[in-house]
């Protein structure tokens, strides 16, 4: 009996009856599609949640400064100290932002959460601003420009936080809904997200003029 | 009962491919991807193989068509693995960027030097990197984007600081590494871009600068070592990609071991009991045998060599402060949150 010889033609019709070669490396090929993926998911879903905490400690260190910053401004404001009042009481009834366990929360709910607590900031800002642009003489008090620092670094650290979650926004969402990830990603529970826009007052930067220092 | 040809094709097929061995682990030059390609496209020449007349075994089929599938995976993982380079102009490449030459040669090199020697000795190794880039729309975006795409300090422990000095618009500011945050608040920074005040406005820009080096070192001198990243070592975050890389290596290897081994393992004992039926092997065969054996071991060096140059070269690891003596300045991959302040002379 001469020896079995097979060409590659042959061969893939002698495995394709077998059923053997083909199913093997298309298990392996869908395994390896829906295992990258998922380790790709979840990185991204960690970007997102840990740029987000990043936020949301950033906000609630400006919402902590600003009560100190009120009680220093208090003592010059004519017409803007009954409005600093009621902003002063209006926080005190509420749940801190940090006290917030984002485990407990959706993620559209936290932002939300941000972006309340955010815009309420931004109000009390601009009237301790108002206070600011009537009198003078408080840029040459040491505390309130050492409160008003503190105020600026904090802004500035929110604006770069919020600039990360939105990359790392639009990161998570790129490898949701390109292919091939898209095509398991609604299987494992991993859908688009939704954009933090916070509204243009929320943006309101503290006013400091530290040329008359 | 079936038979099987009693001389080797497969080992004449792999003496004949040319790969290259083992030994070159550490010389080949190529990126993984252009490597797989290369190794990729001699299995992708087969049923040409076939159609010049050449036969093989069944099981070289089998093997080139796994190896096949399995590279052109290890070749889109290379190439999934390789970012692009993102460089838009505010990667700062020198200890001192002075591109209007604000600067005189000499004051630069003086002060290049000592931001060197700072990142040697002070406790924790910290960055400092100083930027005169004339004039900028949004001094703290500048400055963040900058520092963030630069990765001022070590990666995971950002102790890296970053004075930018915009002169046009009389504007200064030190961006602070999140690492640092802790030795260097705010007030304290602004503390010292206050005290440079005076030589700013006086237009004596190296005295200022100089100044406000010098009081960032001495606080990161006498911080306390918890502060600056000293005690603490640099917390090992997984890379995405390298994670997503792993997984499809790892799944691939496990489909291999777990279903094309076996299968291949029981089809090899089946054809060698059915060659000798009396159990005796003679030496001729057996020197084959382990030709055959060597082969795979280059087979398997070589995938390893093309997924660890693919990993190597899928990001800079960033290099520390250059290389010694030349006291060159590269980026650690340090971040900052935004952290430091600003102040207008």
């Amino acid at each position: 009996m001469p020896p079995k010889r097979i060409c590659f033609d042959a061969f893939i019709k002698d495995t394709l009856m077998k059923k053997l070669l083909i199913p093997a490396i298309l298990i392996v090929a869908l395994l390896a599609i829906f295992g990258s993926s998922y380790n790709r998911f979840m990185a991204a879903d960690q970007n997102v949640q840990e740029q987000t905490g990043q936020l949301q400690n950033e906000v609630q260190r400006q919402s902590d400064l600003i009560p100190n910053l009120v009680n220093t401004v208090k003592g010059y404001a004519t017409h803007e100290h009954d409005t600093l009042t009621d902003y002063a009481a209006a926080r005190s009834g509420e749940t801190p932002l940090n006290r917030i366990d984002p485990r407990t929360v959706d993620n559209a709910t936290l932002q939300q959460k941000i972006l309340e607590a955010q815009s309420r900031n931004a109000k009390e800002i601009s009237a301790i601003n108002a206070v600011v642009e009537q009198s003078p003489q408080l840029q040459a008090n040491q505390d309130f420009s050492r409160l008003m620092v503190q105020l600026e670094g904090s802004q500035n650290r929110i604006t770069v936080a919020r600039q990360r979650l939105q990359q790392a926004i639009l990161s998570y969402n790129q490898t949701v809904m390109h292919f091939p990830g898209n095509l398991v990603a609604g299987i494992m529970g991993y859908h688009a997200r939704v954009y933090y826009q916070a509204s243009p007052e929320a943006q309101t930067p503290p006013v400091v003029d530290f040329s008359k220092h | 009962m079936r038979q099987y040809h009693p001389v080797s094709r497969l080992a004449r097929f792999w003496r004949q491919t040319d790969l290259p061995c083992a030994g070159g682990l550490g010389l080949q030059s190529d990126k993984g991807a252009g490597m797989s390609a290369r190794v990729a496209a001699l299995y992708a020449s087969q049923p040409v193989v076939c159609a010049e007349g050449r036969e093989l075994s069944r099981l070289a089929c089998v093997i080139r068509l796994v190896a096949f599938v399995c590279l052109v995976l290890c070749g889109l993982g290379a190439a999934l693995a390789v970012p692009a380079a993102a460089d838009d102009g505010v990667v700062l490449r020198q200890w001192v960027t002075d591109p209007q030459n604000v600067l005189s040669a000499d004051e630069n090199a003086a002060l290049s030097h000592k931001l060197y020697q700072i990142s040697q000795t002070v406790p924790g190794n910290p960055q400092i990197v100083v930027s005169l880039p004339g004039h900028v729309d949004d001094i703290s975006l500048y400055a963040n984007e900058a520092f963030h795409k630069t990765g001022i300090g070590k990666k995971g422990v950002d102790n890296g600081l970053l004075v930018v000095l915009d002169i046009p618009d009389r504007q200064s500011r030190i961006e602070v590494g999140y690492g640092l945050e802790g030795a260097l608040t705010d007030l304290q920074t602004n503390e010292i871009l206050q005290a440079a005040k005076p030589a700013l406005q006086a237009g004596q820009y190296a005295q200022a600068v100089n100044g406000i080096v010098d009081a960032l070192a001495n606080v990161l001198t006498h911080a306390d070592p918890a502060d600056i990243g000293g005690g603490t070592s640099a917390s090992q975050q997984p890379d995405s990609q390298t994670d997503a890389m792993e997984a499809l290596i790892g799944l691939v290897v496990l489909g291999l071991l777990f279903v094309l081994l076996p299968i291949w393992l029981i089809r090899r004992s089946r054809r060698r009991a059915a060659l000798y039926p009396g159990g005796y092997v003679p030496p001729e065969v057996q020197a084959e045998r382990s030709a055959k054996w060597s082969f795979f071991l280059n087979l398997v060096l070589n995938l390893l060599s093309i997924i660890l140059q693919s990993r190597g070269g899928g990001r800079g690891g960033g290099s520390f402060g250059g290389g010694g003596s030349s006291g060159g300045f590269s980026g650690g991959g340090g971040d900052s949150g935004g952290g430091g302040s600003q102040n207008s002379w």
